[in-house]
């Protein structure tokens, strides 16, 4: 009887710990930071909202703004007007203004990642001539709400096309705090009226009137952000990085063009003290062949083989012109430099000076394997 | 009438089942509501001829009657055992001594299909309440001489037998010795199910997980006397015990071994995780749902969260009112009678199910939470593990509920620890898994074919060496 008065007592005495209820919860599944004069507007997608009236688990989205001088103070004015605690584990997207990202994005770390709810595994990214709020609210049909939309765009592109970065939040911090390394993160542009793209009733078109697309990849130097990066040179730059998974190449053929797609890209780089080399592996097939050319002919085949390779060489030049230009080594030399070679790496003053001057060298090899379901093109086989 | 006769009769309190019938200078009484007429009247009334001695007597009836047995007795006090048991008891001159001839009535249902054990192929009889119809149902499987049977009979008021089975050379003596022990001290009124024994053999230890397997099929208690384990069967109980058990045993079902071994195989692991899944799941919800909801993947979480909005109630009122509702649910089931078995599908499916949610009552989740946990119960045929496991999953629910997933963890350990300290007649409850045996690989989550498991196991008995296989 004591020992079970004992045990009860201690059941009882912790308390419900930690013990929160889903119904107390707003779930916030997407952040907007945007900076209004002073101060700063938080936007939180709240994606639980009351059941759709057919009945379905569907929920409805809202988007709460909040303002105030810190991010903490305006994430509380948010909570001012919700009827929920705000619950922000689950936050998988965070969206920031280009002003936000030209002035320096510490301030927003600094918030999220002393926040002990925050996972710190959602995806950085900048809107693009709008605003942050208008980005996290433009509704898709494609996807229960803003935020699922956006993160799945960056996972399946990331996969399919090699122009954008995969890199979580917790990437980008830590490539702030590496020496000799620089984070770069996507962008995302609206097409279309935004009023269109937050009306629940424009979602029964067709033909939608708003919708969101990530666009080219934003480079920074330390916390701020710089500079855009064209296509070419997200791509080139995603190369460098290795983060690409398939990728296209369109080389003109007559009047036409022939796209050649790569689906085996593997890149070495070769570190040394007075230059780097980066030696890039590559298979890949024919997707499009728009001229007559002969395809059962290995002449062809190579002098298409040396095209790709020469368009990947471009893209790279293109990519370390880029970075070069703006003085930010977003491609990480210097912290692979001062990983083999640290106390050569601590003899120099500013890494990102030295890189201006840096020697890279590429050397590429591709190898076209396939032509697809079509041996020979059409031209060639009506001759 | 013999002064012995009225004896017995008046000790009896003149029953009224008490008949006394006077035939050539015999007199006999027996039981007739145990004893059958037809059988007295064609053997016993034509043997009896005119005759004054006893011992006369005793050969002339072992000449004329073939298939009964015949006992002289000498103590009067023995005569109600017998007269019970079904016995005609044969007087003759006021002598002490008496005969008793076996005319037993027939009060047994005949051999049916198991219902509580059902299998798809294999043997399909199963024991009934006559105990030698029960230990022939596992004489006829096991030929062997080494096939021992000793009776007790036991209950100061019910004179039951019971039958201890085991295989000489096979089963462990110190075990059986044990048992013997045991069942030498049983002192009660009367022993009415095997249950009553098992409350003995268990005796020290208090745990609700079953110590011995309860069974009411043939082909399983041989499997197990064949593997060194010692069988009980009382009289008037279609369920026997076999003992010394493991945890790994509620896990299998004499089915296995006759469908094919990897088959086997692959359902045993489906058994060992809808143990995990009846057990767990409650608990587990109701820490996703009110402590760590980062666990949950955001797109179920927010599905989930619109499913509860309207849900009055925390989430483990939610649970236990459903879950509660469950074990009702399925008392009444086993308790009605099976008439109305209709009116309470109906009340299950749709009223508990359905319409609860729509009223508002639960979320979706919950009731799916509750079906996967009742459907896993299920898999497992005793009753007594069934039990364990809803106590057990009672205390789960109960710890989350103060403390979330650290409960879980907690109770998770509490319960290996009294899992493994849990001996039944001295072997390990969690052997093969702890302490770990190689007979792991040929019969317990793994099931090999029968000509690959050559050996029995180590931990149940010293003669491991199987003959031919």
């Amino acid at each position: 009887m004591k020992k079970l008065l004992i045990f009860f007592t201690l059941i009882i005495l912790t308390g419900c710990w930690n013990y929160q209820e889903l119904n107390d919860y707003a779930i916030v599944t997407g952040m907007a930071i945007d900076l209004n004069k002073d101060e700063y507007e938080v936007s939180l997608l709240i994606a639980n909202g009351d059941k759709s009236e057919d009945g379905n688990s569907k929920a409805k989205v809202t988007v709460s703004s909040g303002k105030g001088e810190s991010i903490y103070e305006a994430i509380k004015s948010v909570s001012l007007a919700t009827p929920k605690e705000l619950y922000i584990s689950h936050l998988s997207v965070i969206v920031i203004s280009e002003d936000i990202a030209r002035k320096g994005v510490t301030p927003v770390l600094d918030f999220l990642l002393r926040e002990p709810q925050s996972h710190q595994n959602f995806y950085l990214i900048i809107a693009k001539d709008s605003k942050a709020k208008d980005c996290l609210s433009i509704l898709t049909p494609l996807a229960d709400y803003p935020s699922q939309n956006i993160t799945y765009n960056i996972k399946m592109t990331e996969q399919l096309q090699g122009r954008i970065t995969d890199a979580s939040f917790n990437s980008f911090v830590s490539k702030i705090l590496e020496k000799g390394n620089n984070p770069v993160t996507n962008s995302l542009i609206i097409i279309g009226s935004t009023d269109k793209g937050t009306n629940e009733e424009e979602q029964q078109n067709s033909i939608i009137g708003a919708y969101t697309k990530l666009d080219t990849l934003g480079l920074f130097k330390g916390d701020k952000l710089i500079d855009w990066a064209t296509m070419e040179e997200s791509i080139g730059i995603n190369m460098i990085l290795g983060d690409v998974n398939t990728f296209y190449v369109t080389i003109p053929c007559g009047n036409d063009n022939v796209v050649i797609s790569s689906n085996n890209y593997e890149i070495k780089k070769d570190i040394e003290k007075d230059s780097i080399t980066l030696n890039i592996q590559a298979e890949g097939m024919f997707n499009e062949v728009g001229c007559t050319i002969d395809l059962e002919d290995n002449n062809t085949i190579k002098k298409y083989q040396e095209k790709v390779e020469d368009k990947i060489k471009i893209y790279i030049n293109k990519a370390i012109d880029k970075a070069k230009s703006i003085k930010s080594d977003v491609f990480g030399f210097g912290y692979l430099t001062y990983r083999k070679y640290p106390k050569y790496y601590n003899s120099i003053d500013d890494w990102d000076q030295h890189f201006t001057n840096l020697t890279i060298k590429t050397n590429v090899k591709f190898n076209l394997k396939n032509k697809g379901s079509l041996e020979q093109t059409i031209g060639e086989l009506t001759k | 009438m013999l002064e012995i006769v009225s004896q017995i009769k008046n000790k009896l309190g003149n029953s009224t089942d008490i008949v006394e019938r006077n035939i050539h200078n015999v007199t006999y009484i027996y039981l007739e509501s145990v004893a059958n007429d037809d059988k007295i009247s064609n053997f016993l009334n034509k043997s009896i001829v005119p005759i004054s001695s006893l011992d006369n007597l005793i050969n002339q009836l072992q000449n004329n009657i073939y298939n009964s047995h015949i006992v002289l007795v000498k103590d009067i006090n023995e005569s109600y055992y017998y007269l019970a048991s079904g016995y005609v008891c044969l007087f003759i001159n006021n002598s002490k001594q008496y005969i008793a001839i076996e005319c037993k009535a027939n009060l047994n249902r005949s051999i049916t299909e198991s219902s509580s054990e059902p299998i798809i192929r294999g043997p399909k009889d199963s024991f009934t309440e006559n105990i030698s119809s029960n230990i022939g149902l596992i004489r006829k499987r096991i030929k062997d001489y080494n096939l021992w049977i000793e009776e007790s009979i036991l209950g100061r008021r019910s004179k039951t037998k019971v039958e201890l089975l085991y295989i000489k050379d096979i089963a462990d003596e110190t075990k059986v010795n044990k048992i013997k022990k045991i069942i030498k001290k049983v002192d009660i009124d009367g022993i009415i199910d095997s249950g009553y024994i098992r409350d003995y053999l268990e005796h020290s230890q208090r745990s609700s997980f079953p110590k011995m397997i309860s069974t009411e099929r043939p082909d399983l208690a041989c499997i197990n006397l064949l593997n060194g384990k010692i069988v009980i069967i009382v009289e008037n109980s279609p369920t026997v015990l076999i003992l010394p058990a493991s945890m790994d045993d509620f896990l299998k079902s004499s089915e296995d071994y006759y469908l094919k071994p990897i088959n086997s195989t692959f359902s045993r692991i489906i058994r060992y995780m809808a143990f995990f899944i009846t057990i767990l799941t409650p608990a587990l919800y109701i820490a996703f749902m009110t402590f760590n909801q980062e666990m949950i993947p955001d797109q179920l979480l927010i599905s989930l969260a619109a499913q509860r909005s309207q849900v009055p109630f925390p989430t483990f009122v939610e649970v236990l009112i459903y879950v509660i509702l469950f074990e009702i649910l399925r008392e009444a089931d086993i308790r009605s009678p099976s008439a109305s078995g209709a009116a309470m599908s109906i009340v299950g499916a749709l009223v508990l199910g359905e319409a609860s949610v729509a009223a508002g009552l639960v979320s979706p989740i919950v009731i799916i939470v509750v079906a996967i946990t009742s459907i896993c119960e299920l898999v497992f045929s005793d009753i007594d593990m069934i039990n364990a496991i809803r106590l057990w999953r009672m205390i789960f629910i109960f710890s989350t509920i103060f403390t979330g997933i650290i409960g879980i963890v907690a109770t998770g350990l509490i319960l290996i620890i009294r899992l493994s300290s849990i001996e039944s007649l001295d072997t390990p409850y969690l052997i093969p898994f702890s302490p770990l045996k190689k007979y792991i690989l040929s019969d317990s989550f793994i099931l090999k074919p029968a000509n690959k498991r050559k050996k029995r196991p180590s931990y149940l008995t010293n003669n491991t060496k199987k003959v031919g296989g």
